[in-house]
C-alpha cells in the first residue's frame, strides 16, 4: 500500500513523461495507479471523475477518503429524528392529517378513482401503500442503490409515512427485509414511474440480498401512466413536480432538486456529512404525498377531462378501450370543443348507437372544411341509410381525386341515373 | 441446412446424408463418379502447372479424406433423436462422438477441426439434449450478430424438424406448445437485419449437406411478443422439440427481451451483450443465470489480441455471476485450426479445456499452390507483383467455370482487383454482377446482399479481405486465390478452407507478394507446409483492459477482501483502492461496493481502443447516403481529404473530412488513379522496465568482439541463460531494452497511383490531428563509444548510419513478427532518438532523413547527443504484451534479421530484406543491404558472422508509406 502511495507521488512530482534521457528513465516497474495515468491519457474512455474529486496526494490514505470507520449514526439519527432499526438502517415516521391539504387537494382515501383507473384494485384502502425511493443514480443496472425507501399508508384518520434510510451499504438486506415486512400485507402499490423504475430496482436490490421479491408481483397502479394519457399531449411534461403544479395546486418550496440526491448520499458514506440528507428525507415525502393524493384528482380528470384541461380524446379512447362506449360518447359530448378526431370518434360513437342524426350534424361542419373522413362518411351515409345518390355524389365529388374516389363517383352516377340493376360494388 | 435431405439424397455418390450407414468407416468420395467440377480444377491445376511451371515454388496436394462415423450415443433423448432422423442424420462423425463424451464427463472442451466438418452439431448435441432432459440452459455466444442470427435459424429448423413428421403421423397432444416465441424473435431480428433473408452456416453434422441451400421457410405471421401469442401459433407449432432459442442483439426489441430472459433455453448473443447488457443487469436474468449449464463459444480462433484480451475479462466477470447464482456452466468452444485451441481457450475462461482436434469429416480432394511472380529486375530483386497474378489465375478459374474466392489483405487492394476483375467480366452493365466485393466497412444490409448472392450461386468471383475468414456461409467454392501471404499460417488455411467442400476437389493458390514474410514463405515451402498454425495469444492482464473490467465486475457484484478476479495477476485490492480512491468504491467491512452514479460497461468497448467510426457520405447527386463505414484507427489512412474511396471498385473522393463529427463527405468521381497515405511516427520512451547489453562471443562463432565500457549490466538478470548477453563485467556494443513508450503518428500526405501502370503521379496535403497512444516497446541502442567509431570507421557519415538503422528496423520488424507470431500489423516500428526530437524516415530520394518533431528536415540532430533508437512497438495502445517476449528473444531476432538480409539474393537490398530500394542504389559503396547488415551486427554484439535459422518477414512498409495493411474486416 505504502509503495504505490509513495510510487503515486513520484509521478506527481514528475515532469512530462519522457523528458529524461532514456537511461535516466525509470528503472523500476511503476506502480499501478503511474500506469494507469499515463495509459488513461490516451484513453477516451478514462473514468468518470468523481463529482467532488479528493485529490489523493492532498490527503492521507487512511483519512476522509477511506471511510471504513463508522460515521456517527446515532448524531444523523438524532438529527433527522430517526428510529436505528440496525446498524445502518434508520426508520423515519410522519404522521399527516387526512383533512390536511397537500396543494388543492386532501389525502382521504379514494376507493372509486383507485378503481376507475385500476379495476382489479382493491377497495380497501388499508391494503394501500404508496412507494417512492431515492437511488443512488438513474444510471440503472444492479450497481445503483436504493437509499431511501418511502413508504405511505392510509390510517384511519392520518396518512403514515415511513422512510427506511441506509446509512451502512453492509446493512441493505436488513432495511429490504424491513420492507419486505411491510409489504407482506400489502394489496395494491402506487407509485409515480415505479413500474419501470422503482419497483425494478428494488428486485434487483432484493435478488443481490437473496431475498424474496415482495414488490414485483404486488399489483401495481402506476400513476404516470393515467398522467401521460390525460396530459401528454398538454403539459410540457409529466414531472411530478409538473402534476403537483397543474393538477395539485402544489408548489415546492426549499425543495432538494431530486437530482442531488445521490450527492447527499455520497457525502454521508465517504465522510460522515449528512447534512442534506434531511433535505433529501422531505424531498421524498412530498413525492408521497402527491402519489397519495393524485389518484382522487386524475380520476378526475378521467371523468370530466375537459374540466381539467386534459386530453379528451385519449381519455374518450379509454372510456371506449375499457368497454364504455356510452361513457365515452357522454364525455366527448360534453366537452366544449372538440378537434377534428375527436369528432370523428362522437360520431362514431352516435352512429353506434343508432343516432346518425348527430353523427351528420358533426360530420356536416368537417365536410364542410374538406375533411376528406367526413365526406367519405357523408357520401356513404346518403348512399346506403339515406338513399339520397345526388347528395351522396356532391359529397363523392368532393374527395380527393383517386381510383376509389372515380369508382364511387361512377357508381353513385349510375345510381342517380336510376340505373339500379344491382351493381356488384354494393354486394360487398 | 433445411430441407436439403431430399436435394442431397438424390445426388450421386454416398455422403454423410445416407439414411442407412454401412457399418464400419466408409469412404466417401472415392466412389463418386468423376463430376464436371472435378474435371475443372484438375484442368485448371494441369494448365497452370504447364505454362507457369517456373513459378510454382511449392505443392501439396491433399488426397480425399473418407469420413469416420460413430453411432449416436445410447442416451440421446429419444426425441432429439428423432428430430435428427427428421432430418436424415442417423449418426455421427467420429469428432461429434469425441465432444458428447467429454461434455457428458462434465469437461470444458474445445473443437478446433477444419471448415465445414459439423462443429455447430458437436455442441448443439449435448445442449439440446440437456434442455430436454433436464431443463438446462445455454448461452451461445458469436462474435458478430449475424452469426448468432445464422445460428438460431438453423436450431430453428432443428427444432422444427420433428413437426411436420409429427403431424405427418396424427400425432398431436403431449408436447407443449412453444417455440413460437423464438421463432419471432428470430424472425424479427433477421428481418430487421437483412430484411428477412435467412443465412445458414454450413457443416451442421455429418447427415447435413452444406452445400444445398434453400429458400428460407415461409413464416406465419407471428406476433412479435411471445406472450401474446395467438393460440392458432401455438396449435401449429405442437410437435416441435419445443426449445425456445432466441437472439438478444442490440437488435432485440424491448418487449421482447423480457421473453429471452425469462422463457428462452438457449439464449444467443455476442461478448458486447454479454459485456454490456446481460452482466450489468444480471439480476434480471436470476433464472437464466441459475440454471445456466453451458457456454458455447463459436469462432474461438478470433479472440485473441485485444479482443480476446477482453473477452477473457467478461468471462472472468461471467464465471462470478454464475458462482452467485450457484451454477458452474461448461464450456464448449468451436474454433478454426490453430495452434492451441486448448491454451487459448484455458487462457479464455482461467480453467483446463480439453481440445477435439481430429476430424472425422470427409474432405475432397485438395491441391495447393505457392506461387511466386517472376523477377523482372534481379538487381533490385523487384517481381510482377502479386495482384496481376492474382488477377489472372481468378480469370482463369472464372473463365472455366470455377467459383472463385480471393482473399486480398487490405481493403484497398479488394478494390482494385474487383476492379480489374470487373473489367473483364462486368462489362455490360444490364447483367447481373459476375463479380463480388465483400468486405468491412460496407453496409450490414449490402453485406447480407452479397452474402445472398452467393449462397445462390449467382457470383462467380468474390474479392473479399478478412471478413469472409468468418463462418459466414457463403456456399462452396471450388478455388480460393490469396492474394499475399496473410500473415499467419492459422488465417492461410482458414482461407484456403473457403474453397473445397465435402466431396469436391479444390485448388487453393497462395500468390507471395515482394513482402520479405511471402518471400521467406515461398522460398522455403517446407516452413508453410510443415509448420503447424500459430499460437492465438491473449493478454487478459494488460492494465487498461484489466481495469476496465475490474470496474465492471465491482459495479455487478460487489468484491470481498480476499476475493480473486479469475487467474489475474495484479494486485486485486490495489485495484479496487485505485476505484475507490476515484470515488467508484466505497469499502465498509470486508465488502467493496459500487457507489458511483455511472454504468461502468458503457465506457468500455471490446473491439477498440478508440472509439467512434467513421461514417462515408455520398453527397453526389445532392443527396445524403451513407455508403460505407470506417473504423477509428483506419479512418486517418483512408478518408482524409482528398482520398480515393473505393465501394464496389466505385471510385469515391473525399470532400471534405469532419473529424469530429466522424463523417466523411464523398462524391463519385471518375479518377484514373488511387491514393495511399503516408504516414510518420515520432516515440518517446517514457519508462524502461529492463535492459540488456549485447555483447558477441557467445553465440557465434566469428565473434568480432570488441570491449566498450557499458553502464547497462548492472541491469542484466544475472540468472538469464540467454543466448548473447553480458556477463557480469563484460562490457557490450550495443543494448537492447523494453519498457512504455507514447507514440504519436501523423499522416502528412497522400501519393496518388494511377491504375494498371501503378506510377505515382502525384502528392496531396492530409491535414489531421497526430494520433497518440501509449505503448510498450522494445528498442536497440548503440554505445555512445561503438557509434562514434562505427560512424567514423564503417558509415562514414550519420545519414549513412541511420539508414542502416531504417534497413534493420525493416528486417527485424518482420523477422519479430514471425518469431512473436502476431500479424505483421500487430508491431509497429520507428527510428528515431527515443525522446521524440528526431525521427528517420526514408525521403523521396531514398536516403535516410533525420526530421524534426515537426516533420522538417534537419541537417543535424539537435544538440544533447546523437543516440539513434531502433523500436518495435506493440500496435494497441497500453499494449498486449508483444514487447516483452521480443525483449527475451532479442538476440534470436538479430541473429534471424542477420539471416535474412545475408541470404537475400539480392544485389544491394530488395523489399524482401531491407526494403525497397532506389535504382543505382546496389552499385554504391554501402548498398542499403551493406548498411543494415552492418547494424545488426553491432546490435549482435559486434559479431557479423552469425546465421540464424530463418527469419521471414512481410512488410508493412518502411517508415515511409503505409498500404493500408489492416485486413480490417
Amino acid at each position: 500500500m505504502s509503495s504505490l502511495r509513495e510510487r503515486l507521488r513520484r509521478v506527481r512530482g514528475e515532469a512530462a513523461p519522457g523528458a529524461g534521457a532514456p537511461t535516466e528513465a525509470s528503472r523500476t516497474r511503476p506502480s499501478l495507479t503511474e500506469r494507469l495515468k499515463r495509459l488513461g491519457a490516451a484513453r477516451a474512455n478514462a473514468p468518470e471523475p468523481d463529482p467532488e474529486p479528493a485529490p489523493a496526494s492532498a490527503r492521507p490514505p487512511t483519512a476522509a477518503a477511506t471511510p471504513d470507520r463508522a460515521h456517527d449514526e446515532a448524531a444523523l439519527a438524532a438529527a433527522l429524528g430517526a428510529e436505528r432499526l440496525a446498524p445502518g438502517v434508520l426508520r423515519v415516521t410522519h404522521s399527516r392529517p387526512l383533512a390536511l391539504a397537500h396543494g388543492r387537494c386532501a389525502l382521504h382515501p379514494d376507493p372509486a378513482a383507485v378503481t376507475l383507473l385500476q379495476p382489479d384494485a382493491p377497495a380497501d384502502p388499508a391494503g394501500w401503500v404508496a412507494l417512492d425511493t431515492e437511488t443512488s443514480g438513474l444510471a440503472g443496472g444492479t450497481g445503483t442503490w436504493v437509499f431511501v425507501v418511502g413508504l405511505a399508508r392510509w390510517r384511519t384518520d392520518r396518512l403514515e409515512l415511513v422512510q427506511y434510510l441506509l446509512t451502512r451499504l453492509d446493512a441493505e438486506a436488513d432495511l429490504l427485509a424491513q420492507l419486505n415486512t411491510d409489504l407482506a400485507a400489502a394489496e395494491l402499490l402506487l407509485s409515480y414511474n415505479g413500474k419501470t423504475f422503482d419497483v425494478p430496482l428494488l428486485a434487483a436490490r432484493l435478488r443481490l440480498a437473496r431475498l424474496a421479491d415482495t414488490a414485483s408481483d404486488l399489483l401495481h397502479l402506476d400513476l404516470l401512466h393515467p398522467v401521460r394519457r390525460a396530459f401528454a399531449g398538454v403539459w410540457p411534461d409529466c414531472r411530478l413536480a409538473s402534476v403537483e403544479r397543474f393538477l395539485l395546486g402544489h408548489e415546492r418550496a426549499d425543495d432538494l432538486p431530486g437530482a442531488e440526491a445521490p450527492a447527499a448520499w455520497l457525502d454521508w458514506l465517504r465522510r460522515g456529512d449528512g447534512r442534506r440528507l434531511g433535505a433529501v428525507l422531505a424531498h421524498n415525502r412530498v413525492d408521497l404525498l402527491s402519489v397519495a393524493a393524485l389518484p382522487a384528482r386524475l380520476a378526475a380528470a378521467h371523468r370530466t377531462p375537459a374540466a381539467h384541461g386534459g386530453d379528451v380524446l385519449r381519455i374518450a379512447r379509454w372510456w371506449l378501450a375499457a368497454g364504455d362506449s356510452a361513457g365515452a360518447r357522454q364525455l366527448l359530448a360534453a366537452a366544449p370543443a372538440l378537434d377534428a378526431p375527436a369528432r370523428h370518434l362522437l360520431a362514431r360513437l352516435h352512429l353506434r348507437a343508432g343516432d346518425w342524426r348527430a353523427a351528420v350534424s358533426l360530420w356536416e361542419p368537417l365536410a364542410a372544411d374538406g375533411d376528406a373522413g367526413a365526406l367519405e362518411a357523408l357520401a356513404k351515409h346518403y348512399e346506403h341509410r339515406a338513399k339520397d345518390p345526388r347528395r351522396a355524389l356532391a359529397y363523392a365529388r368532393a374527395l380527393p381525386a383517386g381510383p376509389d374516389t372515380e369508382h364511387r363517383c361512377r357508381r353513385l352516377m349510375d345510381k342517380a341515373l336510376g340505373n339500379l340493376g344491382p351493381h356488384p360494388d354494393l354486394i360487398e | 441446412m433445411s430441407a436439403v435431405f431430399d436435394d442431397s439424397s438424390a445426388r450421386p455418390g454416398p455422403s454423410g446424408l445416407d439414411p442407412a450407414p454401412p457399418a464400419g468407416p466408409a469412404v466417401v468420395g472415392e466412389g463418386a463418379s468423376t463430376t464436371p467440377q472435378e474435371d475443372r480444377v484438375h484442368r485448371l491445376l494441369g494448365g497452370l502447372k504447364r505454362k507457369y511451371g517456373a513459378r510454382i515454388t511449392g505443392e501439396l496436394a491433399m488426397p480425399a479424406q473418407a469420413a469416420r462415423f460413430a453411432e449416436l450415443p445410447e442416451g440421446l433423448h429419444p426425441r432429439l433423436r428423432a428430430a435428427l432422423a427428421a432430418r436424415g442424420l442417423t449418426r455421427l462423425y467420429a469428432h461429434q462422438r469425441e465432444a458428447w463424451e467429454r461434455v457428458q464427463a462434465g469437461e470444458h472442451l474445445v473443437v478446433a477441426t477444419p471448415t465445414a466438418s459439423g462443429k455447430t452439431l458437436c455442441y448443439n448435441l449435448p445442449v439440446l439434449d440437456a434442455v430436454l432432459s433436464r431443463q438446462a440452459k445455454a448461452l451461445y455466444l458469436f462474435p458478430t450478430k449475424a452469426l448468432a442470427q445464422d445460428q438460431v435459424a438453423e436450431l430453428s429448423e432443428l427444432n422444427q424438424a420433428l413437426a411436420g413428421m409429427e403431424r405427418a403421423a396424427q400425432q398431436s397432444g403431449g408436447i407443449s406448445p412453444s417455440g413460437s416465441g423464438s421463432q419471432s424473435i428470430a424472425r424479427s431480428d433477421a428481418r430487421s437485419d437483412d430484411g428477412g433473408g435467412q443465412r445458414r452456416k454450413g457443416g451442421g453434422g455429418a447427415g447435413f449437406d452444406s452445400d444445398t441451400d434453400s429458400d428460407p421457410d415461409p413464416d406465419p405471421d407471428f406476433d412479435l411478443d411471445s406472450d401474446r401469442c395467438r393460440q392458432g401459433d401455438c396449435v401449429t407449432r405442437r410437435g416441435s422439440l419445443g426449445i425456445k432459442a432466441f437472439t438478444f442483439d442490440g437488435d432485440t426489441p424491448g418487449d421482447a427481451r423480457k421473453a429471452v430472459r425469462t422463457r428462452g433455453d438457449i439464449v444467443l448473443s455476442n461478448p458486447d451483450m454479454l459485456h454490456q447488457a446481460i452482466l450489468p443487469h444480471h439480476t434480471k436474468w436470476a433464472q437464466f443465470f441459475e440454471s445456466l449449464q453451458f457456454v458455447v463459444v463459436d469462432e474461438l480462433h478470433g479472440y485473441r489480441g485485444v479482443f480476446g484480451s477482453h473477452v477473457a475479462n467478461v468471462f472472468r466477470r461471467l464465471l462470478r455471476i454464475c458462482r452467485f447464482y450457484g451454477a458452474k456452466p461448461v464450456f464448449i468452444f468451436a474454433s478454426a485450426t490453430i495452434a492451441n485451441p486448448a491454451e487459448l481457450a484455458g487462457r479464455l475462461i482461467g480453467e483446463r479445456v480439453h481440445a477435439v482436434t481430429d476430424s472425422g469429416a470427409p474432405r475432397g480432394e485438395r491441391q495447393l499452390l505457392l506461387w511466386n511472380p517472376l523477377v523482372i529486375d534481379p538487381d533490385l530483386g523487384i517481381r510482377a507483383s502479386a495482384r496481376s497474378q492474382t488477377t489472372r489465375i481468378a480469370r482463369a478459374a472464372t473463365r472455366q467455370g470455377l467459383k472463385n474466392i480471393v482473399f486480398a489483405r487490405s481493403r484497398l487492394m479488394v478494390e482494385v482487383i474487383t476492379k480489374y476483375l470487373k473489367d473483364v467480366f462486368d462489362r455490360d452493365p444490364r447483367r447481373p454482377p459476375r463479380v463480388l466485393a465483400y468486405r468491412g466497412g460496407y453496409l450490414p444490409s449490402e453485406r447480407r446482399s452479397g452474402e445472398r448472392a452467393l449462397r445462390a450461386g449467382r457470383v462467380d468471383c468474390v474479392v473479399s479481405t478478412s471478413a469472409l475468414e468468418l463462418g459466414v456461409d457463403i456456399g462452396a467454392l471450388d478455388v480460393a486465390v490469396l492474394n499475399g501471404y496473410p500473415g499467419t499460417i492459422a488465417a492461410t488455411w482458414q482461407r484456403l478452407g473457403r474453397a473445397g467442400r465435402r466431396n469436391r476437389p479444390s485448388l487453393g493458390v497462395l500468390v507471395a507478394t515482394s513482402d520479405p514474410l511471402d518471400q521467406y514463405m515461398v522460398r522455403h515451402p517446407e516452413f508453410f507446409l510443415g509448420s503447424s498454425p500459430e499460437h492465438a495469444r491473449i493478454h487478459p492482464d494488460q492494465l487498461l483492459i484489466l481495469m476496465d473490467h475490474v470496474r465492471c465486475a465491482a459495479f455487478e457484484l460487489p468484491f470481498r477482501d480476499g476475493e480473486g478476479f479469475g487467474d489475474c495477476t495484479e494486485d486485486l485490492g490495489e485495484m479496487l483502492g485505485y476505484l475507490r480512491d476515484e470515488g467508484l468504491l466505497q469499502r465498509q467491512g470486508p465488502q467493496w461496493f459500487w457507489v458511483a452514479d455511472s454504468y461502468p460497461a458503457n465506457a468500455v468497448s471490446l473491439r477498440s481502443v478508440a472509439e467512434g467510426n467513421f461514417v462515408v457520405i455520398d453527397t453526389t447527386d445532392g443527396k445524403q447516403t451513407i455508403i460505407a463505414e470506417v473504423d477509428y484507427s483506419g479512418a486517418p489512412g483512408t478518408v482524409y481529404e482528398g482520398a480515393i474511396y473505393m465501394v464496389q471498385s466505385q471510385p469515391y473522393q473525399v470532400e471534405k473530412l469532419d473529424w469530429t463529427g466522424r463523417k466523411a463527405y464523398v462524391t463519385k468521381t471518375r479518377a484514373d488513379y488511387y491514393t495511399d497515405a503516408i504516414d510518420y511516427t515520432k516515440l518517446k520512451i517514457l519508462a524502461e522496465f529492463d535492459r540488456r547489453g549485447m555483447v558477441a562471443g557467445q553465440r557465434g562463432a566469428a565473434a568480432d568482439r570488441r570491449h566498450f565500457d557499458t553502464d547497462t549490466d548492472t541491469d542484466t538478470d544475472p540468472g538469464s541463460d540467454s543466448d548473447s548477453e553480458t556477463g557480469s563485467g563484460a562490457e557490450a556494443t550495443a543494448a537492447v531494452a523494453h519498457g512504455e513508450v507514447h507514440l504519436v503518428r501523423r499522416y502528412p500526405g497522400y501519393k496518388k497511383i494511377r491504375y494498371y501502370s501503378h506510377d505515382n503521379i502525384g502528392y496531396g496535403n492530409i491535414d489531421l490531428p497526430d494520433q497518440e497512444m501509449h505503448t510498450t516497446a522494445v528498442w536497440w541502442q548503440l554505445h555512445p563509444r561503438v557509434l562514434a567509431q562505427a560512424v567514423a570507421a564503417t558509415f562514414g557519415s550519420r545519414e549513412r548510419l541511420v539508414e542502416g538503422f531504417l534497413g534493420a528496423a525493416y528486417a527485424l520488424h518482420h523477422v519479430a513478427a514471425l518469431r512473436a507470431m502476431a500479424e505483421v500489423q500487430d508491431l509497429g516500428r520507428a527510428v528515431g532518438d527515443g525522446q521524440g526530437r528526431w525521427f528517420a524516415t526514408v525521403g523521396a530520394d531514398g536516403r535516410g532523413q533525420l526530421r524534426g518533431p515537426d516533420n522538417q528536415p534537419l541537417d543535424e540532430p539537435p544538440a544533447g547527443g546523437f543516440e539513434p533508437t531502433l523500436f518495435l512497438y506493440d500496435n494497441y495502445p497500453g499494449g498486449v504484451g508483444l514487447s516483452a517476449p521480443l525483449f527475451d528473444a532479442a538476440a534470436v531476432l538479430v541473429a534471424d534479421a542477420l539471416a535474412l538480409v545475408r541470404d537475400c539474393a539480392c544485389t544491394g537490398g530488395c523489399p524482401a530484406c531491407v526494403g525497397p530500394i532506389l535504382p543505382g542504389d546496389e552499385q554504391r559503396v554501402l548498398p542499403p543491404n551493406a548498411l543494415a547488415l552492418s547494424v545488426l551486427a553491432l546490435f549482435a554484439g559486434g559479431a557479423a558472422g552469425d546465421h540464424g535459422d530463418g527469419a521471414g518477414s512481410e512488410a508493412l512498409v518502411a517508415a515511409g508509406s503505409s498500404p493500408q495493411r489492416r485486413s480490417d474486416a
